[in-house]
C-alpha cells in the first residue's frame, strides 16, 4: 500500500525566506505521527503543501499516491484537515457548516458528525461565532473527522480544548488509526502528542531534524531529577555519572539532567540520606537542547 | 435554506443585505418619480437652461430632454442606478475570495472537496443571482411608478436600460473578483475596482465635452453602458456583447489568477 504521505526533498519559499527546506518524511496508513516544532518552524507550511493551499517552491510530495495539485477536489474528499489558524463562519450554526460540508463532499448523512459532536459535548445548534474558542475548535475536529477521512491533517488541534476534551479527541483518532487512517498531528508541545503518536517528526527552522519513534526518544528524554539529601553533600560525588548531562549541587539540594536510564545517579545518591527525589519530564525545547546542542529559537 | 453548494451559501449569506439593498433602490424610485407631475413643466425650462457640460454628465443631449424619458435618464440612469448596483458588486466581489481570504476562512472552504475553480464561479454566479434581485426589485418599482405618476416611457425601453445597467454590474463584479483574486486584499480590490469605475465614467462623460477624447469613448464600459441609449432605442447588441465579453475576460483571467496563487 502507498503511504498516505510522502515527501521528498520538499522545499518552500517566500520571497528570501525560507519556510521549509529539504524536508523528507512518510506516513503510512494507520500510522499516527506527531509534528512537532517550535512556532515557525515550518510545520503549517508543509502542512499547506500537502492540502494543495500553497505550492512547493522545490522537492516532490504524494497524499495518498496522488500529487495535491493534480488530485484537486477529489483527493480533498478524502482528507480530513484541522486548519492551524482555524476561522469557520462564524454566522453558521454548527448544524449549518457540517450541511455545507457535507455537500461539498457528496455525502448528506450527519449521523458520523453529530455523534463525534456528542462525545465532545458541543451544540450544533448555536452560530459558531458565539462558541468559545475551544468549542468552535471542537467543531474544527467534528468536520474533519466526519466523513471517515484516510488521511486526517491536523494542525495543533487541541489548543484550546479542556483535558476532559483533549482526552476524547485522543480516543477518537487512536480509533480512526485503528480502522487505517493514518494521522499528522502537528504541535508545539511534545506531552500533548507523546500520548498518541506512534512516530515523531521534529521540525527546526524549516528543516527536518529528526523522524523516529515515540518509544525511541522517550528512552532519550531528558528528566530532571531533584534530590534533597539530609545534609549537604560534596559535588564531586556525581560528577561523570553515566546519563547525566548536567548536574548543580547546592548544600543538601542535587538538581540533575538525566537522559535514559537513571540507575547511576541513584546508585550514587543511596551512599548518602535522601529525603525526597522528585523528577519531571523535559519540554520540547530541553529535547533540542540535549540532543541538538542550541536552543529551539536559534538560527540554522 | 440548506447550504448545498458555495452558490447557495453566497446568496445565504447575502440575504438579509439583498432586502435592504431592494427596499433601499426601489424607495429612491418612487421618490425620484413622484414629484414628476409637479416639476413637469418647469423641468423642460430647467433643463434648457443646464449647460452643455452639465447635461453631459448626466449623459444626455439636448433635445427631448423635457420628456419623461429624458427625466428618468438624467435623474436615475445617468448616475444613481448604475453607482448603485456597482456598489453592491464592489462590495460583494471583494468580500467573495479577498475578504474570505482576510477573514481566514477561505483557508478552510480550499481545504474542502470543490475545486477553485468552481468556489470563484459559483460566487460569482451567487452575487450576479443577488444583483439580479436587487434590479428586477428596481425595474418592477419603476415600472409601476411611471404607471402611477404618468410618465409616458415603454416597457420593452424601462426593461431594456435596466438591463443594460444589471450587465454594467455585472462587469465590475468581474473586475472586483479579477483584483481580489490577484491582491488577496479587501480593500485593495474594492480600492482599484472603484478607482476602474470612476476612470470609465469620467472618459465616458468628458469624451462628449472634450473634442481630443471623443474618439477615446468607446472604450469606456459607461459608453458600452449608456453609449446606445437603451431608455429610447432598446439594447443593441454591439453594446451589450462589449459589456458580456468583457465580464467572461476578467472571470476568465480571475480564475486562472486564484487557481495560481498561494494561499499565503
Amino acid at each position: 500500500m502507498a503511504p498516505a504521505i510522502s515527501c521528498e526533498d520538499l522545499s518552500k519559499s517566500f520571497g528570501p525566506l525560507r519556510a521549509v527546506e529539504g524536508v523528507s518524511f512518510s506516513v503510512e496508513p494507520g500510522e499516527i505521527v506527531g509534528f512537532l516544532g517550535p512556532n515557525g518552524a515550518g510545520k503549517t507550511t508543509t502542512i499547506r503543501m500537502l492540502l494543495d493551499l500553497i505550492r512547493p517552491s522545490r522537492g516532490r510530495v504524494e497524499v495518498l499516491g496522488a500529487n495535491p495539485r493534480r488530485g484537486g477536489a477529489a483527493l480533498r474528499r478524502r482528507i480530513g484537515y484541522v486548519p492551524g489558524d482555524l476561522a469557520l463562519y462564524n454566522r453558521l450554526t454548527g448544524r449549518q457548516l457540517l450541511e455545507f460540508v457535507s455537500a461539498l463532499r457528496g455525502t448528506h448523512d450527519l449521523t458520523a458528525a453529530e455523534q463525534i459532536a456528542e462525545q465532545l459535548d458541543v451544540s450544533l445548534e448555536r452560530p459558531i461565532g458565539t462558541l468559545s474558542r475551544g468549542n468552535r475548535q471542537k467543531i474544527g475536529v467534528v468536520q474533519a473527522l466526519a466523513h471517515a477521512p484516510e488521511l486526517l491533517v491536523l494542525d495543533e488541534p487541541t489548543s484550546g480544548l479542556d483535558p476532559v476534551a483533549q482526552r476524547t479527541f485522543r480516543s477518537l483518532v487512536r480509533d480512526a488509526a485503528a480502522r487505517g487512517t493514518a494521522v499528522l498531528l502537528s504541535s508545539h508541545v511534545l506531552g500533548e502528542v507523546q500520548r498518541v503518536v506512534d512516530r515523531v517528526a521534529i521540525l527546526r527552522a524549516g528543516r527536518l531534524v529528526t523522524i523516529e519513534p515515540m518509544r525511541d526518544l522517550e528512552a532519550k528524554a531528558l528528566r530532571v531529577v531533584e534530590i534533597r539529601f539530609g545534609g549537604p553533600v560534596p559535588a564531586d560525588e556525581f560528577a561523570h555519572l553515566a546519563g547525566v548531562r548536567s548536574i548543580e549541587v547546592e548544600g543538601d539540594l542535587l538538581r540533575a539532567s538525566v537522559a535514559g536510564s537513571a540507575d547511576a545517579l541513584v546508585k550514587a545518591a543511596s551512599r548518602f540520606t535522601v529525603d525526597s527525589i522528585s523528577g519531571h519530564e523535559a519540554d520540547l525545547e530541553d529535547v533540542f537542547l540535549t540532543f541538538y546542542g542550541e536552543p529551539a529559537d536559534a538560527p540554522a | 435554506m440548506r447550504l448545498r453548494n458555495v452558490f447557495v451559501k453566497t446568496i445565504h449569506d447575502r440575504r438579509h443585505g439583498l432586502l435592504w439593498w431592494s427596499v433601499g433602490i426601489g424607495l429612491l424610485t418612487i421618490a425620484t418619480l413622484s414629484v414628476w407631475p409637479s416639476v413637469r413643466d418647469e423641468y423642460q425650462k430647467l433643463i434648457q437652461n443646464y449647460p452643455e457640460a452639465l447635461l453631459a454628465f448626466f449623459g444626455v443631449e439636448r433635445g427631448g430632454l423635457g420628456s419623461a424619458a429624458g427625466y428618468v435618464q438624467v435623474e436615475l440612469f445617468s448616475l444613481m442606478v448604475p453607482l448603485l448596483l456597482i456598489g453592491y458588486m464592489i462590495a460583494g466581489g471583494s468580500a467573495a475570495t479577498a475578504g474570505e481570504q482576510e477573514a481566514g476562512t477561505l483557508e478552510f472552504l480550499l481545504a474542502q472537496p470543490v475545486s477553485r475553480r468552481r468556489v470563484l464561479l459559483e460566487k460569482y454566479l451567487g452575487l450576479s443571482a443577488a444583483l439580479a434581485v436587487i434590479s428586477i426589485a428596481f425595474v418592477v418599482v419603476l415600472i409601476i411608478s411611471t404607471r402611477l405618476f404618468a410618465l409616458d416611457i415603454g416597457i420593452p425601453n424601462l426593461l431594456a436600460a435596466t438591463a443594460s445597467a444589471y450587465m454594467l454590474g455585472l462587469l465590475f463584479g468581474a473586475v472586483t473578483l479579477l483584483a481580489g483574486c490577484m491582491t488577496g486584499h479587501r480593500a485593495l480590490a474594492a480600492g482599484i475596482a472603484s478607482a476602474a469605475a470612476v476612470s470609465a465614467y469620467l472618459l465616458s462623460t468628458l469624451a462628449t465635452l472634450v473634442a481630443g477624447l471623443k474618439r477615446f469613448r468607446p472604450l469606456s464600459p459607461f459608453w458600452w453602458y449608456s453609449g446606445h441609449d437603451p431608455l429610447r432605442a432598446g439594447l443593441e447588441p454591439l453594446h451589450v456583447g462589449l459589456l458580456l465579453v468583457a465580464t467572461a475576460v476578467c472571470i476568465t483571467a480571475a480564475v486562472v489568477a486564484f487557481d495560481r496563487r498561494d494561499l499565503a
